[in-house]
């Protein structure tokens, strides 16, 4: 099955200006395979549909799309941005401002198979060694199984290792286990994975300083994206920062959070703070 | 208009890299081994940035990183090991004689894009400081 | 004696991975139990240090050509003999840096080569097969193998 030529191109476009992926005309297979759960999910009869309906405007559903296309496998240090905004201002607020209590708590909601929760882990490791012998909890949750005991062995592929991972940190972090590369039991041993459903009512969640949500409100309906982001507000200290993806905002779904705007990234915190 | 310069000695290799890079809006040059890349650096207009293989012939990818950065005419060279050799060590290896970044083979078009944004160069770079800088050992 | 670090399991991950990345990323290449027969042009990569062996990979040369045309974007009737052994040299490439990765270091990777002939070493009598599998790609067979050389070469 082919996709239509002007769809095919038009996704091709949009693809090359939100992710650097370009789209050979050879992989129609893949645009059909990738996107064939979100016109069954939503209910369209094609590919065709979606992307029909994605280029009327509907910016949610190109975010979905170009989500479903980017992902084979989740990067580390995703759109890099984030993590130098982490490391040169938000980390070291958060850090001195817990400095009376030793205590760092990171949730990264979605963690899928946990390149971003290590990628927080790294960063700490690597930059801020004064909370070595902190209470750090830095949590990573995912409603799937799989991704999780995955996240918790900290064991990837050699694919999965290319991606946005600095070379200098797989020299130091890492260990071939064979075809895979294992993150150091000292970093594994920092971090704590479990499953969560964020569209379900949460309970026995403790209260954190920094809350990744990124690219995973794409994936439900506007009322459950209300639900989750006041949740996720609540489960924010007040001097605390959320992150969500980069086409992503909470505006329209919550007027709680204020932005910040922190070199090339956007964060959110509670306003009026 | 950002060039670069592959080096392998393989021209299959040569030739999907190329693509990638040419897919991403670059310029791209090619030289054989790492004595060939040598002459091409030293004379004419800098490439922005060099993909260089490990193993070749007549001088190796290590070796030529090496000479690059034992050159002061030559400073500044973003250069990166792209290679199969994908022990940690070997990376530290590479690393250690002065290659910017390092992507091992088997890789896909994103892994080069991510790479090259780390180091501000390409489709995914912004011209903003890079999570690259500052997080050698 | 098994080197237990080469698995059938690893090694037809580690090869599904690079052919999926570099060839065809399909999914169409497929591992099958017994080798029942050979490639046609098989590249070679040494490895010394302290194992030292030979890793093979085999194609038919329809495979091999087809194989060389995905990598060179190119019809596989445009290609020269030459760009397919390139491809196959680049193949067993990659292919023997993943595998080193699975022995202790020091581990020596050789320039490839690329003949025709059989994915065994000719001129050893006492090198052992380690492991031995067959992949089906467009109904052609690629085979990889590994040889360890006896301890004493």
């Amino acid at each position: 099955m082919t996709v239509a030529v002007p769809e095919f191109q038009y996704l091709r476009d949009v693809l090359h200006k939100h992710s650097a992926i370009v789209l050979a005309d050879d992989k129609q297979y893949l645009v059909e395979a990738r996107l064939a759960p979100i016109a069954r999910d939503l209910g369209f009869d094609s590919v065709e549909d979606v992307v029909r309906e994605m280029r009327r405007g509907d910016r949610g559903l190109q975010d979905r799309v170009v989500e479903a296309m980017t992902t084979n496998e989740t990067s580390w240090f995703r759109d890099v941005h984030p993590f130098n905004a982490l490391r040169d201002t938000i980390l070291p607020e958060l850090i001195d401002r817990n400095r009376e209590s030793r205590t760092l708590s990171v949730w990264s909601a979605a963690c899928s198979t946990g390149q971003e929760l290590y990628s927080v882990a790294l960063l700490l490791d690597a930059h801020f060694s004064e909370v070595e012998y902190w209470n750090l909890e830095l949590l990573g949750t995912d409603l799937n199984n799989t991704v999780v005991d995955r996240a918790r062995a900290g064991s990837f592929s050699g694919l999965e290792i290319n991606r946005g991972l600095p070379a200098a940190m797989i020299a130091r972090y890492f260990v071939r286990d064979g075809a895979n590369f294992v993150i150091h039991a000292r970093l594994r041993n920092k971090v704590r994975f479990e499953k969560f459903n964020l569209a379900a009512q949460w309970t026995g969640l403790p209260t954190f300083d920094l809350i990744l949500l990124r690219n995973v409100l794409i994936y439900f309906d506007q009322p459950t994206k209300k639900q989750i982001l006041d949740a996720a507000c609540r489960q924010l200290a007040p001097w605390g920062y959320l992150a969500m993806g980069g086409a992503e905002s909470p505006i329209g779904i919550t007027d709680t959070l204020e932005t910040v705007a922190i070199g090339g990234a956007t964060f959110y915190r509670p306003e009026g703070r | 208009m950002t060039h670069a310069l592959v080096v392998d000695d393989s021209r299959s290799m040569r030739s999907i890299l190329g693509r990638i890079l040419r897919g991403f809006g670059m310029d791209v040059e090619e030289a054989p081994d790492g004595r060939a890349a040598l002459d091409r650096l030293v004379e004419g207009e800098r490439p922005d940035v060099a993909l260089v293989d490990w193993h070749m012939p007549n001088m190796t990818g290590v070796e030529l990183v090496s000479e690059v950065r034992s050159r002061p005419e030559l400073a500044g060279m973003t250069i990166v090991m792209v290679t199969s050799e994908s022990e940690p060590d070997q990376i530290g290896l590479a690393l250690a004689a002065g290659a910017d970044e390092y992507i091992i083979k088997p890789f896909t078009p994103d892994a080069v894009a991510d790479k090259l944004a780390m180091l501000g160069i390409g489709p995914g770079a912004s011209g903003c400081n890079q999570t690259g800088e500052g997080t050698a050992p | 004696m098994t080197i237990t670090s080469f698995s059938d399991e690893t090694v037809a991950e580690i090869t599904k991975e690079i052919w999926s990345a570099i060839v065809d990323d399909s999914g169409s290449l497929v591992a099958r139990g017994a080798v029942t027969d050979y490639g046609d042009l098989t590249g070679s990569v040494d490895i010394s240090g302290s194992w030292n062996g030979t890793f093979y990979l085999s194609f038919s040369l329809t495979a091999a050509r087809q194989a060389a045309a995905n990598m060179f974007a190119a019809e596989a009737e445009d290609l020269s003999d030459d760009d397919v052994r390139d491809a196959v040299g680049e193949l067993i490439n990659i292919i023997g840096g993943n595998l080193k990765a699975l022995l202790p270091p020091p581990a020596l990777l050789s320039l490839p080569t690329v003949a025709t002939g059989l994915p065994k070493p000719t001129h050893l009598d006492e090198a052992e097969l380690v492991s031995e599998l067959r992949f089906d790609w467009i109904d052609e067979p690629i085979v990889i193998a590994v040889w360890r050389a006896p301890d004493d070469q």
